[in-house]
């Protein structure tokens, strides 16, 4: 049963995809034929830049054309969500994990790095992640939550630390 | 040319006997197999984030760690297939089927020793093909022009994407086809013409292999680690590890035929480890003696797939260096690494530099023997690595991935690649489309692009000499059979030929037996 559930949202996972391949693909073929072919510079116009993304435009397209005819067969355009598969997902801790690694990672690359310092920003997101993960999903280690916030701190200013100073002295980069 | 072959490999060979450059070999190699080790964080990921770590140094030291890296990561990856029952890269997925059972059974030191000594022999085969092949291959590239160039390419994406989505080939020539788009974006190698910038300056210069992949590949191993809770290491002794001759001298065959068909797998493009460790334990299966023990602790599928996957590591650098095209998804950061650092593989590297053929080589061969010396010690110390909580681990590989993507061309814009990739990888894994097409799109894109264009200048628009052209041909007939052979009329139209086949050599036998009888 949840085998064939599965297979049932993989074909409506298909056939969306179908769809937004598909208007890519014909967004790809529109811009490359759109291209200039640089007459102004002579060139052959078999060498134009528009003629390799055009072709593979095409090629995505007849890809995503038979991706969408295997997923309407099989139904895949049913696009209800079963409330109950749904709220069992939500509920997973399995779902949660994710969603909060997906989340900090988010604000740690586009939110903090290159707006605070960097050396900062990791920092926080050490900390933060090592916290969230420790004190939000206990394991059945034993340890007190005081010990797990020194250890989280420690760790957070180590790792911040040592890679600022092993990219910008050994490395010679300029954080971002 | 064979004694001269010799002769550079053995410079090199002493070239690297340096304290410096052995002390990096250990650290190098005794990282990967860490990196291995750990579920989820793959050779990719580890060969890629390196690279960001090394691009200072010069171009040999730095591959010589790449190359270090990827060894120790495959085999590494096998010892908690052994102990875990996870593979630690998808590469060691076949070894934990007897692995763990061997493991159950309190023989876990015996099977770290057999997998242990299984990858040195594979990696030495690899090797000695590694420096017999590439000087020919390289050299009957020479003859390759625009128009076979074309079809490698393709050739490239359809095979990896039908060889790494097997259940659904159409997901990986789909990856495949994207990664290609993806290495048309920015300023195209003819005309210096800038595509699909939209008028933002930084797309211009093209999307860099390395945030892509660090992000495609790093972020969905992160995210898939912290899916769960913890992992179980199993409570085994582990006494003897270093095997005795005799049980290696009784799979002389299982491994030499491992070797062999290890390497070949690793050298079709964008195939891997992972495939070439299925490919030797099928193959040690039907040949075994006593198949009934595949699947329930058996040495011999055991050494099969170790011996595979660590063969494939140095098959999958033989077109890496002979015709620039990588032979797996860490072979790719390999290539995208000797770029960054000037050294440009491909048909003319035997022509233009021969003896950076002779020196990686040289550098699997240090990798090869650091691999057995550190596999075969410390074995107790290395695995308490698995209890280290994944909520520790995880936050400083991202920080490394973010760093990492900034720090070869110091731009914000590449974390931006990165965390774009990040979620793509993601979606994708969870979608069933596999990553290492798309990848090695990128890479093929270029040679793609100029060289279709090229070739249709050359013929003038004349589409025949794709096809009349007698390696050009050979090569669609490849892509066109690849393609072809995996739908599903086409198997339908095979088995139906092979029943009326079958019916028709009985109406045969039956005519010839039953004519004595009626005369």
């Amino acid at each position: 049963m949840s085998d064939r559930t599965d297979h049932g949202s993989m074909h409506r996972a298909d056939f969306v995809t179908g769809l937004v391949l598909l208007a890519f693909s014909v967004a790809v073929v529109v811009l490359s034929l759109q291209m200039s072919r640089l007459e102004h510079r002579g060139i052959n116009p078999l060498s134009a830049p528009g003629v390799v993304p055009g072709l593979l435009g095409g090629v995505i397209g007849l890809f995503s054309l038979i991706l969408l005819g295997r997923a309407i067969r099989n139904r895949g355009y049913r696009l209800g969500i079963r409330s109950d598969s749904a709220a069992a997902f939500v509920r997973s801790p399995a779902a949660s994990r994710i969603t909060v690694t997906v989340a900090w990672c988010l604000i740690y690359a586009w939110g903090l790095v290159g707006r605070i310092d960097y050396t900062a920003a990791t920092f926080i997101f050490v900390l933060g992640f090592v916290l969230i993960f420790e004190l939000g999903f206990p394991d059945e280690r034993p340890s007190s939550v005081r010990r797990r916030v020194v250890v989280a701190l420690i760790e957070a200013v180590l790792v911040a630390g040592l890679v600022s100073a092993v990219f910008r002295y050994l490395f010679l980069v300029s954080l971002p | 040319m064979l004694l001269q072959g010799i002769q550079l490999f053995v410079q090199e060979f002493v070239g690297f006997l340096h304290p410096r450059i052995l002390f990096d070999v250990i650290w190098a190699t005794q990282l990967g197999m860490i990196v291995g080790m750990l579920p989820g964080l793959t050779a990719t990921m580890g060969v890629a984030l390196m690279t960001t770590l090394t691009f200072h140094l010069p171009a040999t030291n730095a591959v010589l760690i790449l190359m270090c890296m990827y060894i120790g990561a495959i085999y590494g990856g096998g010892r908690t297939a052994i102990l875990l029952n996870i593979p630690g890269t998808p590469a060691n997925a076949a070894t934990a089927v007897d692995g763990h059972p061997l493991a159950r059974a309190g023989r876990a030191g015996e099977a770290i020793g057999i997998g242990t000594t299984g990858s040195f022999l594979g990696s030495m085969i690899g090797m000695l093909l590694l420096a017999t092949f590439t000087p020919v291959i390289g050299r009957f590239a020479l003859r390759f022009q625009s128009f076979e160039f074309f079809w490698l390419a393709i050739f490239g994406v359809v095979i990896s994407g039908n060889l790494t989505a097997p259940k659904d080939p159409l997901k990986g020539w789909i990856a495949g086809f994207l990664g290609l788009f993806v290495a048309m974006i920015g300023m195209e190698g003819i005309h210096a013409h800038v595509r699909f910038s939209f008028g933002y300056r930084p797309l211009s210069g093209g999307i860099d292999l390395i945030p892509a992949m660090v992000g495609a590949f790093g972020f969905s191993e992160i995210v898939s680690m912290m899916k769960h809770v913890k992992v179980e290491v199993i409570e085994t002794k582990i006494a003897r590890v270093i095997p005795r001759l005799k049980t290696i001298w009784g799979f002389r065959r299982t491994i030499t035929r491992s070797g062999v068909v290890g390497t070949f797998v690793g050298a079709i493009p964008g195939v891997g480890e992972d495939i070439a460790a299925w490919v030797n334990y099928d193959l040690a299966m039907r040949s075994s003696k006593k198949p009934e023990e595949f699947g329930k602790g058996s040495l011999e599928g055991l050494i099969a797939s170790e011996t595979g996957n660590n063969a494939a590591v140095a098959g999958a650098m033989i077109p890496v260096l002979s015709l620039a095209i990588p032979g797996s998804a860490p072979a790719a950061v390999l290539l995208a690494a000797m770029f960054i650092h000037g050294v440009r593989p491909g048909p003319l590297i035997m022509v233009e530099n021969p003896a950076f053929v002779s020196s990686v080589v040289a550098m699997v061969m240090l990798g090869t023997f650091a691999m057995l010396i550190l596999g075969l010690s410390m074995v107790k110390q290395i695995v308490k690595v698995l209890l280290v909580p994944r909520s520790k681990l995880m936050p400083i590989v991202f920080t490394l991935c973010v760093i990492g993507a900034f720090a070869i061309n110091s731009r914000t814009f590449d974390i931006g690649v990165m965390v774009v990739f990040c979620l793509l990888g993601f979606a994708m894994r969870d979608m069933d489309y596999p990553v290492a097409p798309m990848v090695l799109g990128i890479i093929l894109g270029d040679i793609l692009d100029t060289n279709l264009r090229r070739a249709l200048v050359i013929s003038r628009g004349d589409l025949t000499p794709f096809l009349t052209r007698p390696i050009s041909f050979v090569l669609f007939l490849i892509v066109v059979l690849s393609l072809v052979s995996r739908t599903w009329w086409f198997v339908a139209a095979r088995k139906a030929l092979a029943a009326q086949i079958v019916a028709l050599l009985r109406k045969l036998r039956d005519a010839v037996f039953s004519k004595p009888n009626n005369g």
